[in-house]
């Protein structure tokens, strides 16, 4: 057995062993928490990415988030292309050639009436009509105004068609029909030929036939070429309808199927054309090759939709952050001053806030929209002129509607927190002392309540673009030429069937904006209040 | 020779969190005979709450029970290992011959449920008892611990309860099925000082009413004091020092039990007396020192201490101290051994 | 009880007029009206039909006699969709929406409240993070996007649900799920962290040391307590559900009454506003009184608070 050694220590040779951590302060604490939860972290980089795309992608973008290349519209971010002989083609959904060189379009639009394009022959797939057009009974017509009566049903679809309802104008192919409960159907209608457009909306039209196939768009364009259509009736449930366009002598073919699916021809299921040029004649895709020209692919102004989403999630960004502004300026000192007043002034404060949260959203952004209209707000700021808010663009008005509305549970918030604080030591310290309602108020309550705040904030920015990608994807959001992610993926939603990508983009950057946001969000909780934190 | 209750052979209960391995218990020995109190002393992080749910199997998810054996003597002397069973087999035992009672009573007792509900749920759980004749056992056991009107305050929900009637009423819970054995881990620390008297009166009743064991885990030397008959004094996961409690508190050997002497208040001194703190902190467990756990904060700390943690040296039959001091080549200072005999 | 019971109704009733008057006159302070059009119409035809409905008298007669619809549960023409009252729209477009929305609810807790429970006995176990995560995904993806993927995957690419329309019962799995994705991501998270809180507890430790089965440790003691937060967030969000979504019923095409508040707000459709916003406001307090209920019934703490009163 070794020897024992009973030497005594010293002191200061026994501290080493002794553990010693650095004292943090509350933030670098949460910091440290922060930096430990992965989730979190990885919420807090897409944070910065985004945020960075967001500011900085549009400047170096090549294209403004509001140049039109209506040449180019609705391109996907891959090309399908046939080879004609010698020469490549990509053909759009809306029947124009597009030849590329070494993946590079090359526009010869201009040459093709002359001896390019020979014939696209086309069989559309058949344009689904919504299965129930209870819809239709929601676009009445005034009780005053009438309708040519010769209407048919048809038993299939259970709708009414007014008969020769293929009116080709300048905006639109309007297809007009009326539910057969509808109360119109049993009125008496005089006159006529009826004036379709001052009784029905065209946007809501235009969007009903868009529902399964979203091709009303895209004959708005050939139309506005110069085309002339003829439409056959084949039977009660099927139009066989020849558009000819005069221009590029290309002969298209649809037909409507007013069946279900499962009645239509197998040969109108398939889109199917062929391309002759030159004598030779392609049938067939026969490659697929990457947009250099928008990567993203472009909508259906021929506006490049990279450009578009990362403008998009500037203005979500732009309205949550204001709006969480808002929030947490009246939030914080409506809670703050009810919590610390109390009593009677705290009863009345807190019904007021009781009925203001009873307010629906929508009808309080409505009515903010319509208020806010005619204000513009600028400043001049050495002889130039910067407009800070104007009505009609939408992003102001949403902002503050959002933030005007959400502050609410801000306020809730932090009057629980001033109750039990302003009843601690500290604060009657400060009152006996003599310091000011203000400043107890600002330098007491509200920094111990900034934990739960700060979370609070946080989880307001995702929700704010949630929101406000509801509000305007229901048609309440920023107006055009400008668009929020929301009315960028509202925008797609008409032609989504044929061109997916237009919503893809815009809803993969919602989704992301929404994980980071709420994961940073998430950490930060967990990281200021240890309290709640997981497992 | 008393019959044995409860062996703890070389116990070491880990945690292992996603940070690293935090060591609650580095390998504890005692033993329990019938009709003791075991007082379990130590500060927060000594590791004496973690023994206790050692002893009841109850060491929660990332916790596991690493090596030793808790054998438990039955009435009939049949000695089972509780290390071996699994948590089903585990639970006939707990509440019926093994039982525990926690420190606060504000939150040990389920809120939406009434404490008749709670009672029998336990009594009928381990006994063959019908519903009335359970909720007849839980009046008899309420009245047992002092509860004034079992008849109406049985269907009370335990927010109708003081902090004091609650802890009573766990009590009664834990009892009900006259456990061999009590662990009661900080019984009366979230207790008002005169209900705490109160509480320590009752359990050392039932352990003479009912015959059991009782293992008593507390911070308060005064408690220990005042009801156990045998002492064991924790650090750092580890026995520093076990006797009874005439040698623990008469005659200390381990330099962390005078220190612990030393620092609390004592009224029944004339002059006046300045406490004395312990220097420093508790061990980190997680990266706990390789020695005496103590000696990076005793003031006799030799190099021997800091290599190797001592055993544990025999003082008599009875007390047993975990320091090198005992050791026969040691240099025995006066602060410690002026009381020697 | 009775007595509270009266009270809280009565309440109700008062909060119901508050919100009432309050949504009457806010929808007056928006200039416009349900006869304003892009392409104006006629100044005789407005005049026509400002005296058909009334619109031309005083602002409070019209108030009055619309609050004395509202107790007779009339509640009026609408102004544009014409030879419908809003009692048609809502008993025809009602029981669509209420039917998805119950299934959507009904599907919420029946599977949201397991799956968080699953999670949180099986705290950090793959089980666990897969749940997690598609419940993070629920709760980050607008409801929108979830219902065009599944028309985009299921109706379009694969075939397997209709596109629209609910006249096959396929048809109703869509919408069912676009309705449910949020909150049944949330109730699950929610079950999950309330769980792991109760679990924590010291009266869970009481029971499991006092031998009882850890199955009754859960479903008994743990999940009581565990489902107070729960119960306090499905209550409202049933009352949102069943009165349909605007956004779901428009892309699936259905013919609730989900899309009728947001249609009446653009066409200015007061009596449509007013109703939907009646109607969803009745269930929200309805449900609000129906979770104190449960409470009280959960929770003895909470059992004679008002009551007493």
């Amino acid at each position: 057995m070794a020897k024992l050694n009973f030497d005594k220590v010293p002191k200061k040779d026994k501290l080493d062993t002794e553990q010693t951590r650095k004292s943090l302060t509350y933030w670098q604490d949460v910091w440290r928490r922060l930096k430990k939860n992965k989730s979190s972290m990885v919420g807090l980089v897409g944070v910065v990415i985004i945020v960075l795309l967001a500011v900085v992608g549009p400047w170096i973008s090549p294209y403004d988030y509001s140049d039109q290349l209506s040449d180019y519209s609705n391109l996907p971010p891959r090309l399908d292309i046939r080879e004609v002989g010698d020469t490549t083609f990509h053909v759009t959904r809306i029947y124009r050639l597009l030849e590329l060189e070494d993946g590079i379009i090359v526009d010869r639009y201009n040459e093709l009436e002359v001896d390019v394009i020979n014939k696209i022959n086309y069989y559309a797939k058949e344009i689904v009509l919504p299965a129930d057009l209870e819809n239709t009974s929601t676009y009445p017509l005034p009780a005053t105004e009438t309708l040519d009566a010769n209407t048919y049903y048809s038993e299939s679809w259970g709708i009414a068609l007014t008969d020769g309802e293929y009116t080709f104008g300048d905006d639109a192919i309007l297809v007009t029909y009326i539910h057969p409960d509808s109360p119109l159907h049993n009125l008496e209608f005089e006159g006529g030929p009826y004036d379709i457009s001052d009784a029905v909306y065209f946007s809501e039209l235009t969007t009903i036939a868009n529902y399964g196939e979203a091709n009303a768009a895209d004959q708005q364009f050939d139309i506005d070429l110069g085309a002339e259509s003829i439409v056959e009736k084949l039977d009660e449930t099927q139009f066989i309808e020849e558009i000819r366009f005069f221009e590029a002598e290309v002969k298209l073919n649809y037909s409507y199927g007013l069946l279900n699916d499962n009645l239509v021809p197998t040969e109108f299921k398939d889109v199917d054309y062929t391309i002759e040029y030159k004598g030779d004649e392609s049938l067939y895709t026969t490659d697929t090759i990457a947009n250099k020209l928008f990567y993203f692919g472009s909508d259906s102004q021929g506006r490049d939709i990279l450009t578009r989403v990362l403008y998009g999630a500037r203005i979500s960004l732009i309205v949550a952050l204001i709006a969480t502004l808002v929030n947490f300026i009246i939030g914080v000192t409506y809670g703050a001053v009810a919590g610390y007043l109390g009593g009677n002034w705290d009863n009345v404060m807190m019904r007021i806030v009781d009925i203001i949260n009873s307010i629906p959203l929508v009808l309080w952004v409505i009515l903010l929209m319509v208020v806010l209209r005619e204000v513009v707000i600028d400043v001049t700021i050495a002889g130039k002129n910067y407009v800070i808010f104007r009505g009609t663009s939408g992003l102001g008005t949403i902002a503050i509607a959002l933030g005007t509305v959400y502050w609410v549970a801000m306020a809730r918030l932090v009057r629980g927190q001033v109750l039990g604080l302003k009843e601690q030591e500290f604060v009657l310290v400060a009152r006996t002392i003599g310091v000011s309602n203000y400043k107890i108020i600002s330098r007491h309550l509200i920094p111990n309540a900034l934990g739960p705040i700060i979370v609070s904030m946080a989880m307001m920015i995702p929700a704010a673009v949630f929101t406000e990608a509801f509000l305007s994807f229901i048609g309440l959001g920023v107006s055009a030429p400008q668009a929020s992610l929301g009315t960028l993926a509202n925008a797609a939603l008409s032609g989504f069937q044929s061109y997916p990508f237009k919503l893809f983009f815009p809803a993969a950057m919602i989704a992301l904006m929404m994980l980071a946001f709420n994961f940073l969000g998430d950490g930060l909780r967990d990281a200021l209040d240890p309290r709640l934190r997981k497992g | 020779m008393k019959k044995k209750v409860l062996e703890v052979k070389g116990v070491k209960t880990s945690f292992f969190t996603h940070l690293g391995e935090v060591q609650g218990v580095r390998g504890i020995d005692f033993e329990l005979n019938e009709g003791e109190i075991l007082g379990i002393v130590g500060e927060s992080g000594s590791g004496k709450s973690v023994t206790s749910l050692s002893i009841m199997n109850l060491v929660d998810h990332p916790g596991e029970i690493k090596e030793g054996q808790i054998l438990f003597h039955q009435e009939d002397g049949k000695i089972i290992d509780f290390t071996s069973l699994s948590n089903r087999k585990m639970n006939e035992f707990r509440g019926n011959e093994i039982a525990m009672i926690f420190q606060d009573p504000m939150t040990s007792l389920n809120p939406v449920y009434s404490i008749q509900n709670q009672m029998i749920e336990v009594i009928q759980r381990h006994t063959d008892l019908n519903k009335e004749e359970a909720i007849e056992r839980a009046k008899s056991l309420l009245e047992q611990v002092g509860i004034p009107d079992p008849d109406s305050q049985i269907t009370d929900y335990p927010h109708q309860f003081s902090g004091g009637m609650r802890q009573r009423a766990l009590i009664a819970t834990a009892i009900s099925c006259n456990p061999r054995l009590l662990i009661a881990d900080e019984p009366t620390t979230a207790l008002d000082v005169t209900i705490q008297a109160q509480i320590l009166e009752l359990l050392k009743k039932l352990q003479d009413e009912i015959n059991m064991s009782i293992i008593l885990i507390t911070h308060d030397l005064g408690v220990i004091a005042e009801v156990s008959t045998h002492v064991i004094v924790m650090y750092g996961g580890m026995i520093m020092e076990k006797g009874t409690v005439n040698d623990v508190f008469y005659n200390p050997k381990h330099p962390y039990t005078v220190g612990l002497h030393s620092s609390i208040p004592k009224s029944t001194k004339k002059e006046k007396e300045r406490l004395v703190p312990i220097e420093g902190s508790p061990p980190d467990l997680m990266d706990p020192p390789q020695g005496c756990p103590f000696s990076p904060r005793c003031p006799h700390a030799m190099q021997v201490c800091l290599e190797d943690a001592a055993p544990l040296f025999e003082v008599s039959d009875t007390q047993k101290v975990s320091c090198w001091l005992l050791h026969e080549d040691a240099p025995k200072p006066d602060e410690i051994f002026k009381g020697a005999k | 009880m009775a007595k509270y019971l009266i009270k809280r109704v009565l309440t109700a009733l008062f909060t119901l007029l508050v919100i009432a008057t309050i949504t009457f006159f806010l929808l007056r302070a928006i200039p416009g009206g349900p006869f304003t059009r892009e392409k104006p119409l006629p100044d005789a035809i407005i005049r026509a039909l400002n005296e058909k409905y009334n619109l031309d008298e005083p602002l409070f007669i019209q108030y009055l006699s619309y609050i004395k619809g509202l107790l007779t549960f009339d509640l009026g023409p609408s102004y544009r969709i014409l030879g419908y009252t809003v009692n048609d729209i809502i008993i025809s477009g009602f029981p669509t929406s209420a039917l998805i929305g119950g299934i959507a609810s009904l599907l919420i807790v029946v599977i949201g409240i397991p799956l968080g429970i699953v999670s949180a006995l099986k705290q950090n176990s793959p089980v666990d993070y897969m749940v997690m995560f598609m419940a993070t995904l629920g709760v980050t993806v607008p409801n929108f996007i979830i219902a065009t993927l599944i028309i985009y995957i299921f109706s379009t690419q694969l075939g397997w649900l209709p596109s629209n329309g609910i006249s096959n019962p396929l048809g109703y799995i869509g919408p069912v799920i676009a309705l449910m994705g949020y909150s049944l991501s949330f109730v699950s998270r929610l079950t999950r962290s309330s769980m792991l809180e109760v679990l924590r507890q010291d009266y869970v430790r009481t029971a499991r040391a006092n031998g009882i089965s850890e199955r009754k440790v859960i479903f008994k003691h743990a999940l009581k307590n565990a489902l107070i937060p729960v119960i306090t967030y499905v209550g409202p969000m049933v009352a949102a559900i069943l009165t349909g979504s605007f956004v779901v019923e428009k892309i699936f095409a259905i013919p609730g009454i989900g899309r009728y508040f947001v249609q009446g707000v653009t066409n200015r459709d007061y009596t449509v506003i007013m109703g939907m916003t009646v109607l969803y406001s009745a269930f929200y307090i309805f449900m609000i009184l129906l979770v104190d209920l449960a409470y009280s019934w959960i929770d003895p703490r909470i059992r004679l608070e008002g009551g007493a009163r």
